[in-house]
């Protein structure tokens, strides 16, 4: 009896991750126990050293095992520019549109409604990089909703205020996209942030 | 089961529920305010939140079993509102009240029809002092605390421009005497143009934002607005140097 209560905790274990159902969840068990059992040791075994090591980078707040993230530290990036982004996957996005400055993670957005506020977004810190002499221009790449758009509005003024230079990503027709598709709110962002040729 | 077809609405608040889905703080026209779940909408993430964007009027279809409903389709209605910097901290401002003060399920047409004309007005960059107002007023009708701006409630007698007034929040204006220290002191001017829809100038604007703010922080209780302390972080973020 208590091997298969150990096998039902296992596969309600496995159900805390993301698009993971009962069904999904016992077929993972099963398949665990059945073939990879090793795999299995070093996933927990991995998976207990992450959660107690890794936490946020001091600087641009991403996930990291060290103080500062390997970003952070690395001497080939462009001091005189960062990115504001969301979320930490946002940086990976960027860095692989070869973008080489530095980031910034806000872990969320303004949402005053949720009770999430500029300090919650860790803007206390970020009013601190940007007395950095180095710093020219700061690049808001939050999302285009509504709670990004304020968020990058709100950071845009205390940037100001330091007289730096900030600058919000384009937002409109999606590359390959093709107008008759594209709603039309998207297309009336597309028509304001148009660009002489 | 009660579904309702097509229901012009507003979204006013959306909260990421589970992998897939939405839940939804939505103020209809005719049938109020009330919570609905959009089940597996942002599987397709590229029209997340294009689709369920805030400040825009929509057309939304539901099916109600409980208290919290079903979305069963959801397309835009009329022409897009586009709110662009301070603007969008203000329709925060106006979702928050809405979202604190009106009941759920209690139609307010009325209402629904002045918020729908206050977001164009804000869009279309008009001065939010005084529509804000406006708004605010409407909402205080709407919840049956309508204020009384066109006579003294201890006389009876018009409130004249040239006098000075002090507002009882539960009752009304009440003409300033010396005794009444420590109150808000509004001039007649100010009730009269509040009334009329017709606010100008600094001080009546001042006057009218103060009487306002006074009356909903009385039926806010003790509950701080959340959206106020972010617009003020905001202006102080501009200023810090």
């Amino acid at each position: 009896m208590s091997e298969i209560s150990l096998l039902e905790k296992l596969v309600e274990a496995l159900r805390i991750m993301p698009g993971i159902g009962r069904k999904s969840a016992q077929r993972i068990a099963h398949h665990l126990l059945q073939r990879n059992r090793d795999g299995a040791k070093h996933l927990a075994a991995m998976l207990n050293e992450a959660m107690e090591r890794v936490g946020h980078c001091e600087r641009c707040r991403t996930y990291t095992e060290n103080q500062l993230c390997y970003r952070c530290v690395s001497s080939k990036r462009d001091n005189s520019v960062i990115c504001v982004v969301e979320n930490p996957s946002d940086v990976d996005a960027i860095d692989d549109a070869n973008f080489r400055g530095r980031y910034f993670v806000l872990l969320g957005h303004l949402s005053p409604l949720d009770g999430i506020g500029p300090e919650d977004l860790g803007l206390n810190e970020f009013h601190k990089l940007l007395d950095d002499e180095e710093l020219q221009e700061v690049i808001l790449a939050t999302n285009t909703t509504v709670e990004g758009e304020a968020t990058a509005h709100f950071i845009s003024e205390m940037v100001k205020s330091k007289g730096k230079n900030v600058s919000r990503i384009a937002h409109g027709i999606p590359m390959g996209g093709e107008l008759e598709y594209v709603n039309s709110m998207t297309i009336a962002h597309a028509l304001d942030g148009r660009k002489t040729i | 089961m009660n579904k309702v077809l097509c229901a012009p609405a507003f979204i006013l608040h959306r909260q990421n529920y589970r992998e897939t889905s939405l839940i939804l703080d939505v103020f209809s026209r005719d049938y109020g305010r009330i919570n609905l779940i959009a089940k597996g909408v942002r599987k397709n993430r590229r029209q997340q939140f294009s689709t369920f964007e805030l400040y825009q009027r929509h057309l939304i279809s539901w099916s109600a079993r409980t208290e919290l409903g079903t979305l069963t389709d959801i397309e835009s209605d009329k022409q897009f509102i586009s709110l662009n910097q301070h603007q969008l901290f203000i329709g925060f401002y106006m979702n928050e009240l809405i979202i604190y003060l009106l009941h759920k399920h209690e139609p307010h047409a009325e209402l629904f029809d002045y918020y729908s004309q206050a977001l164009l007005a804000l869009a279309s960059g008009q001065n939010e002092k005084t529509f804000l107002r406006y708004f605010e007023k409407h909402l205080l009708e709407s919840l049956g605390y309508g204020l009384v701006l066109d006579i003294d409630i201890n006389t009876g007698e018009p409130i004249q421009e040239k006098s000075h007034y002090t507002y009882e929040v539960d009752s009304g204006p009440v003409l300033y005497n010396n005794n009444n220290e420590n109150k808000l002191i509004i001039s007649g001017k100010t009730l009269l143009q509040l009334k009329n829809e017709s606010l100008s100038g600094e001080e009546q604007l001042r006057e009218a934002k103060y009487l306002c703010r006074l009356i909903i922080n009385c039926y806010l209780g003790n509950r701080k607005l959340k959206t106020r302390e972010l617009y003020n972080a905001f202006i102080n973020a501009g200023s810090s140097a």
